[in-house]
């Protein structure tokens, strides 16, 4: 089970850094970045975490549908590889042209291939060859290529089926009933797909840790996203982690685990 | 390496043109591309120089950066002080509101420290692209950058690229500065400015290709080099891409050579100065391309900062 931080809305770039570093230091998988009042653009503010925070990935959080979708794949590529490959892409439909979504996401993954393509859709063909611009192209090429062999593009605001049977990874919001996500699939193609959910942190790890077993029983929940303060990412870490990694742990280990990072969080914030 | 003065001129001096291209004379690894950029910014704002410019292109085989906020965002993580600049950002081939958002948030990432450099674009292909005919590309201007200063883009720290009649006229309508482009000559240069100023317009910079060395001789060749491939492939000369007319593509690579400033710290600085004495407020000095290994780069940061800053500050040349 891989754990990204959904920070509290951070008021400055810099407590935004400083949930990252923890986050990081603590073992956690990635941080959570979306767009705020203050900082709209998410792909601009990941660029800016992934700079400070060396080791940390960052799910990146975009509407689609809205702007060109080749434009999205321009500034996700740049930042995957300003990033050095640790972007985790989000998209979510545009409000207002959900409608557009499915073909933008298409679009987005096929101009992500990092190789020449034709698209011809509904809302948008690329390249679009307009009679009144000259130079046409058979293909267009979208530079850079991410660094990553193969953008991580997680789908969220859509039903986990559209979500997979598009070839897509699966973030589920909080409180979506397990019945909604529950799959039986053995397609090795859909097995290799994220699926991430929110999970509600208050403060105690059994009911966690319950709920992460059965996600990933019910429809192989692989991710968890989570909101917690530092103290919160310290017993995620220290006692929620090293509890779901395996089906069974041998009795008594997991015994004293949660006092030992208590501890932990206490002193690193001494 | 910092300079011991920070001459007040060097308030006045930006550096650009970072593209993390890695081309066929030049190749590179993206990931260090863009860590380059990250350094160099560093050591630019160690020296004192105002900002650091980036451009955009798309689409192209060595990678060209296509999204220069973006980019800056990264780069601008290890700096406190320095602006940074996109010059240029082609923003008829953007949305609108997506470019408002990114330099709203730039600039509440960063405490207002950029200074947006916008133009109508030229490559046809691009514009392909994102669905937008190139004919529209000034039609587009104006809704877009009324758009950024909706969104709450200042017009001070916006500055429109080019030095035809219509981008004179934009930059002159909006408040916004105009960044004049390399090769616009100094009888020009004065009609553009007093144009620019009775037009109640806001700051004039302008581009130039600079490199301090004794014997410019290499860094000439080599700067048509670099220009022959962007201009014969992506310009059209008497009806046909570049490379198909010599004779127009040797014409335009000899402007680009006459224009470019190089040769001793003195005599770049007497070209600048008369820059300066003309009227020009801002000077974007290009010293960065792909033929430049990263340690002759910053060899020219420093010989611009120590060397030719000083000269500038004093008025004179060193002989």
């Amino acid at each position: 089970m891989r754990f990204v931080l959904d920070p509290p809305d951070p008021s400055t770039v810099d407590d935004l850094v400083r949930e990252a570093h923890h986050a990081a230091g603590l073992g956690f998988d990635a941080m959570l970045c979306r767009a705020t009042p203050t900082l709209p653009a998410s792909l601009v503010t990941a660029a800016a975490v992934l700079a400070r925070v060396p080791v940390l990935r960052v799910v990146a959080e975009i509407p689609l549908g809205d702007q060109h979708p080749l434009l999205a794949a321009e500034e996700a590529a740049v930042v995957d590889v300003a990033g050095a490959g640790r972007l985790i892409l989000l998209i979510r439909p545009a409000p207002g042209v959900e409608e557009r979504f499915l073909e933008a996401a298409t679009l987005l993954r096929t101009a992500l291939r990092a190789r020449p393509f034709r698209f011809t859709g509904e809302h948008w063909t690329v390249p679009a060859n307009l009679p009144t611009n000259n130079d046409h192209e058979d293909r267009y090429r979208m530079m850079p290529a991410p660094y990553q062999p193969r953008m991580e593009i997680w789908c969220a605001g859509v039903d986990a089926s559209v979500a997979l049977d598009h070839g897509f990874g699966h973030l589920a919001d909080t409180g979506t009933p397990a019945e909604v996500l529950a799959d039986s699939s053995t397609d090795p193609l859909r097995l290799d797909l994220a699926r991430a959910r929110h999970d509600p942190w208050h403060g105690e790890p059994d009911p966690l840790v319950d709920r992460l077993r059965a996600g990933r029983s019910q429809f192989g929940q692989d991710w968890s996203v989570v909101r917690a303060d530092a103290e919160g990412m310290a017993r995620i870490a220290g006692s929620v982690r090293p509890r779901i990694q395996l089906d069974r742990l041998p009795e008594g280990l997991a015994d004293g685990w949660a006092d030992g990072w208590a501890d932990r969080s206490r002193q690193d914030q001494a | 390496m910092s300079a011991s003065v920070e001459p007040s001129v060097l308030s006045r001096i930006g550096l650009s043109l970072w593209t993390m291209q890695s081309t066929a004379r030049a190749p590179a690894h993206p990931v260090e591309l863009y860590r380059r950029l990250a350094r160099d910014a560093a050591v630019v704002e160690s020296y004192g120089f105002h900002s650091l410019w980036t451009g955009e292109h798309r689409g192209w085989y060595d990678g060209w950066c296509p999204a220069p906020i973006h980019a800056l965002s990264h780069a601008a993580a290890g700096t406190t002080r320095l602006r940074f600049g996109t010059a240029m950002l082609l923003l008829p081939q953007h949305d609108g509101a997506s470019v408002t958002a990114a330099a709203r948030t730039f600039d509440a990432l960063y405490a207002g420290r950029l200074e947006l450099g916008v133009s109508v674009g030229y490559r046809d292909a691009e514009f392909d692209a994102v669905g937008v005919r190139r004919d529209q590309r000034g039609r587009r201007m104006d809704p877009a950058l009324a758009e950024l200063f909706a969104g709450g883009v200042p017009a001070s720290r916006v500055w429109i690229g080019g030095m035809a009649d219509a981008a004179l006229a934009r930059a002159a309508r909006f408040g916004c500065g105009i960044l004049l482009p390399q090769t616009v000559r100094t009888r020009r240069l004065r009609q553009i400015i007093d144009m620019h100023r009775d037009a109640g317009g806001g700051p004039v910079g302008i581009t130039k290709d600079v490199h301090v060395a004794e014997d410019a001789t290499e860094f000439r060749r080599a700067l048509r080099a670099h220009f022959r491939e962007e201009i014969g492939s992506w310009w059209t000369l008497r009806g046909q891409q570049g490379f198909q007319r010599p004779g127009e593509l040797a014409t335009q690579l000899d402007r680009v050579d006459d224009s470019a400033i190089a040769g001793p710290a003195g005599q770049v600085a007497d070209l600048l100065g008369e820059l300066l004495v003309e009227g020009v407020d801002f000077l974007l000095l290009r010293l960065c391309y792909d033929f430049l290994a990263p340690q002759q780069l910053h060899e020219q940061i420093a010989r611009v900062a120590e060397e030719v800053a000083p000269l500038l500050e004093s008025g004179g040349s060193a002989g």
